[in-house]
């Protein structure tokens, strides 16, 4: 006991040392900073005193039995004091004694969570910046001078090894965020738009972005997986038939205008698919080349199914709320609706514009909504618009089957012209181009809501794509079933070829011809080449469309207006052509359909990813540039907030649609007899069944067998229907409960009320009664049944 | 404007205010640049402050944002700017920060004129004034969107919004995050 005593007086002796040393230290505003330094003090002085004190606890069992007391109740005065101001003396303590009892060593451990998590979540706290260091200097004092202790003794090393890494793991975890912040491309040229336009044109540059992040993750998977092994590991260009240029077509192949058709040199390249060789295995590494080239087709679908499925669950978990958004409009507009990234004085000024247009539009919504206009004429013209939509759209879908077959026609004569080669592409890009200001103008008919119009506008021209598409496509099914047709008698004429060229050699000489020319044989028209080859031209096609439309439609326009405005007659700027906006779901929707086509594509021709990947690099500093000259910001504003899960669900839509051609023309075609890994097998999903046989053991061909019998595939599907059902029973569930929950706290906030304006009024009435006998006290009741009346939430008291 | 002592923040401070705010190391080093050269001559970062006109030349706060002086208002003391309040007045602001502390700081800028704790007609009136950018706003529309608010908001009928009632509404709301968001504190 006396040794304790003789320890407190030390510390409290030594405490004051330290505080008469403070004032020579370097200035500094914060107690606890003082304190903090005190504790380090501290800690050495008492490292010191602890050899001496160790070896007085090993004599004297009893004394150590008093002092463990004496320990533990200081131990739970500290706690009291650390709840109100942790004072620094009281803390060092028990600190450093090897030979605490464990149950206050699993009281400290409950401490340093708590403190631990004080520090991960001071962040959050709305405090001025002064407490916060306050606390958590204090905190991480605390954490220290515990941890420390607790990690000393045998046993508690691994304890103090795991806080020592948790500590690492947490400083890297900020490093590398910080990395991943820096490393992200264009985070200044997107917060330049976002504080000119606005987060609804940004919302675009983002997209693209994204899109451009996932591309580069196709593109590496294709590249490094199919065309790489292909080129070093393969045999080279020219020394088998798929991979020469044939004869016939040699003296041309280095045309820029054949090339710019992507055939010659390029068409017997490692782009398309014909390139490939159906060898099992090449190189030295046996690298499987077909099965690595279906197995990266079936995973860019995967992926990136994946990646926007994880997308669009990220911005649905946003939402938080259960969707009722539409209870709060005017809220929202109130304490939303101002930007606050916007930086320049015309943005604001649109801005302020918008919000008083759209304060005054929801006013009189609530106040249309109980009128009622001539609903036959209306009703009659929406039917009449889209009529002549439904007409358009057809009339767009026929014209395209129509060219294309023209164009079949075409590529079997000669001396076609340059228009005649590229009317596809051309009618489909005037089509994409002309067609939704038309659905605009037969749309104002109809009269609806800017919002729902704008609806109905997005689903007619995703209609049109989608046909535009579709059709392209079935024009194309015509052109390959033909080709297939073809084949047997191909086939037949290079098997008599090369059957005469090597007999004839055998009655000639006595030594052996060299084998056929690849350039000679005689080859078939490859159907998956060809269909690769339409991909590629449409996608080019659309790049450059969609490059020259920005330059004319907007640069040379803001030239036009600028330059002209000095002599014109009207005002040029505030008039007709004025600057252009930028169109954003236009822009949007056309990022969509080219990835759909990228889709759609990359499994016949892999370098198709690569050249999409260009195109949104360049694309992205193009249109950068052209927003930032040539466009102005929105007049009226559309929120970009929930249309974001929107453009996310048509990108999974557009991505199923993609997918199907896809996997019809695999399961269903067979493979061109001599181009493309696939050569010579019944249907390409057959290179599955051969690696399954040839490189894993038995029984995997025999789980695999039963998998993929029908009679366990079709119960799984029936489970997954069944669960689908049930979840959604579930989640139907959920939302009434939960609506029932509000109305009964509304109902209980209702009768709160009733019950003390009850009150109020049966005080104030008996305080009146009262009152009739006590004149003096009459104003003093009334006042406090006014205070009762307008304070709701503090208990009435009498 | 001058350039303060050109102290740069040493290692534990840059890391201590990386765990106290939502900022990543860069952006806290740009406000540190920015503020050095706004302050006064000769003084170190940690003592200087900014008044409110000084702080108006960031291009966040500049004549454009209609709330910059309730912004002001709610991030200094005694009306100065600490380095520190700079750092948390952005840290709030800033695309990682959670929607508590945002919703919390929102609330405190939007009770305006009594700062009764409670944003009440008044205050709604003079921010829709401020959304509106003019004064002259007529009466009806201003009553009328009044009524709206508290009906959709105000729950327990005080004609008020507590802030309760504000976190519900805005807990709801898919816009309040992206924007009450500024990036950029650079000159």
């Amino acid at each position: 006991r006396r040794s304790h005593e003789s320890k407190r007086e030390e510390k409290e002796g030594g405490n004051t040392e330290i505080k008469a040393r403070i004032p020579q230290r370097k200035k500094d505003i914060r107690r606890k900073r003082r304190e903090v330094f005190g504790e380090d003090e501290w800690s050495k002085a008492e490292k010191s005193c602890n050899g001496k004190r160790k070896r007085d606890w090993k004599t004297s069992h009893k004394e150590q039995k008093e002092a463990k007391n004496r320990e533990k109740q200081i131990q739970r005065k500290k706690e009291k004091q650390l709840k109100k101001h942790s004072s620094s003396p009281s803390i060092s303590n028990s600190s450093d004694n090897e030979f605490i009892a464990e149950e206050e060593m699993a009281h400290i451990m409950e401490q340093v969570e708590e403190k631990k998590k004080v520090i991960a979540t001071i962040r959050n706290k709305p405090w001025p910046m002064m407490k916060k260091l306050e606390v958590l200097r204090e905190a991480q004092a605390f954490v220290e001078k515990f941890e420390g202790a607790l990690g000393k003794g045998k046993g508690k090393k691994f304890y103090a090894y795991k806080m020592m890494m948790n500590k690492k793991w947490i400083k890297f975890k900020r490093d590398f965020d910080n990395f991943k912040t820096q490393c992200i491309p264009w985070e200044m040229k997107i917060k330049e738009i976002e504080s000119h336009f606005g987060s609804s044109v940004a919302s675009y540059f983002i997209f693209l972005r994204w899109m451009y992040g996932v591309n580069l993750v196709l593109f590496g998977l294709i590249f490094g997986l199919v065309i790489i092994p292909e080129i070093l590991m393969g045999m080279p260009y020219g020394s088998i038939p798929r991979k020469t240029v044939p004869r016939a077509e040699e003296e041309k192949a280095m045309d820029f205008s054949v090339l710019w058709d992507f055939e010659g040199y390029i068409k017997y390249s490692a782009l398309f698919y014909g390139y490939y060789n159906n060898q099992r295995t090449i190189g030295w590494l046996k690298y499987r080349l077909p099965m690595a080239y279906f197995m990266v087709g079936v995973s860019v679908f995967g992926y990136s199914l994946m990646v926007v499925i994880r997308s669009m669950a990220s911005n649905a978990q946003e939402n938080t709320g259960e969707g009722n958004g539409d209870n709060f409009t005017f809220s929202f507009k109130m304490f939303t609706s101002w930007d606050y990234l916007i930086g320049n004085t015309e943005t604001a000024d649109n801005k302020y514009a918008s919000i008083t247009t759209s304060f005054k539009e929801s006013i009189v919504d609530e106040q249309e909504s109980n009128k009622e206009e001539n609903i036959h004429l209306t009703r009659f013209l929406r039917v009449l618009a889209n009529f002549l939509i439904i007409c358009c759209l057809c009339g767009s879908g026929y014209l395209i089957y129509f060219v294309v077959k023209r164009s079949q026609e075409f590529s079997k004569m000669q001396n076609v012209s340059w228009y005649e080669r590229n009317e596809v592409e051309i009618v489909m890009s005037l089509l994409g181009m002309f067609c939704p200001p038309l659905f605009e103008t037969i749309a104002a008919l109809e009269n609806y809501h800017p919002r729902i119009g704008l609806k109905w506008q997005l689903g007619r021209i995703f209609a049109l794509f989608l046909g535009n598409l579709y059709t392209f496509l079935l024009a194309l099914m015509d052109d390959v079933h033909l080709k297939l047709s073809n084949e047997e008698a191909i086939k037949n004429i290079t098997h008599w070829t090369l059957f005469n060229y090597y007999n004839a050699s055998m009655w000639n000489e006595s030594v052996t011809r060299p084998p056929l020319h690849p350039a000679d044989v005689p080859r078939g028209s490859c159907w998956e080449t060809t269909v690769g080859i339409e991909f590629v031209r449409l996608t080019v096609s659309d790049i450059l469309v969609t490059f020259i439309t920005i330059l004319l439609g907007d640069f040379l326009r803001a030239c036009f207006v600028r330059f002209m405005n000095y002599c014109w007659c009207w005002d040029l700027e505030a008039g007709f052509p004025s600057y252009s906006e930028f169109d954003i779901s236009g822009n949007v929707l056309g990022l969509i359909f080219n990835q759909g086509m990228i889709w759609m594509g990359s499994f016949y021709a892999p370098g198709l990813v690569g050249i999409n990947v260009l195109r949104l690099l360049t694309s992205m500093y193009f249109q950068c540039w052209a927003v930032m000259s040539s466009n102005v910001p929105h007049e009226r504003v559309f929120k970009a907030s929930k249309s974001n899960n929107f453009y996310m669900g048509l990108l999974l839509l557009v991505l199923f649609l993609s997918l199907l051609p896809v996997a019809y023309t695999i399961m269903s075609l067979p493979p061109s007899f001599d181009c493309g890994p696939f050569s010579g097998k019944n249907r390409m999903y057959d290179v599955i069944q051969e690696t399954i046989e040839n490189d894993f053991p038995a029984f995997v061909s025999k789980i695999f067998g039963y998998i993929a019998n029908p009679g366990l595939i079709i119960p799984a599907i029936l489970l997954m229907a069944l669960a689908i059902y049930y979840l959604n029973s579930v989640s139907k569930g959920l939302a009434r409960a939960n609506t029932q929950l509000r109305k009964k706290i509304q109902a209980l906030r209702e009768a709160e009320k009733i019950n003390k304006s009850n009150k109020a009024s049966a005080a104030m009435k008996s305080l009146q009664d009262t009152n009739n006998f006590k004149n003096t006290n009459q104003l003093q009741a009334t006042e406090e049944g006014k205070l009762c009346w307008n304070s709701p939430l503090t208990p009435l008291q009498f | 404007m001058g350039q303060c002592i050109r102290h740069p923040m040493t290692w534990e401070e840059l890391e201590e205010y990386q765990a106290l705010t939502f900022l990543t190391r860069n952006e806290i080093l740009c406000i540190h640049d920015t503020f050095c050269k706004l302050c006064p001559r000769g003084k170190y970062y940690k003592e200087a402050t900014l008044t409110m006109d000084q702080i108006s030349s960031l291009p966040a706060l500049r004549q454009v944002n209609p709330f910059r002086d309730r912004i002001c208002r709610v991030f200094s003391h005694d009306d100065v700017f600490s380095f520190e309040d700079v750092l948390g007045m952005a840290s709030v602001f800033s695309a990682q920060a959670c929607p508590s502390l945002k919703i919390e700081y929102a609330f405190r800028i939007y009770a305006d004129i009594n700062e009764n704790g409670f944003i009440d007609e008044d205050d709604l009136q003079c921010i829709i004034q401020r959304l509106l950018n003019t004064t002259d706003v007529g009466d009806d529309l201003l009553k009328n969107l009044t009524k709206h608010i508290l009906g959709e908001s105000d729950l327990d009928n005080d004609h008020m919004l507590s802030f309760a009632e504000f976190e519900h509404a805005m807990s709801k709301s898919p816009d309040f995050m992206n924007s009450f968001r500024i990036h950029s504190w650079g000159l």
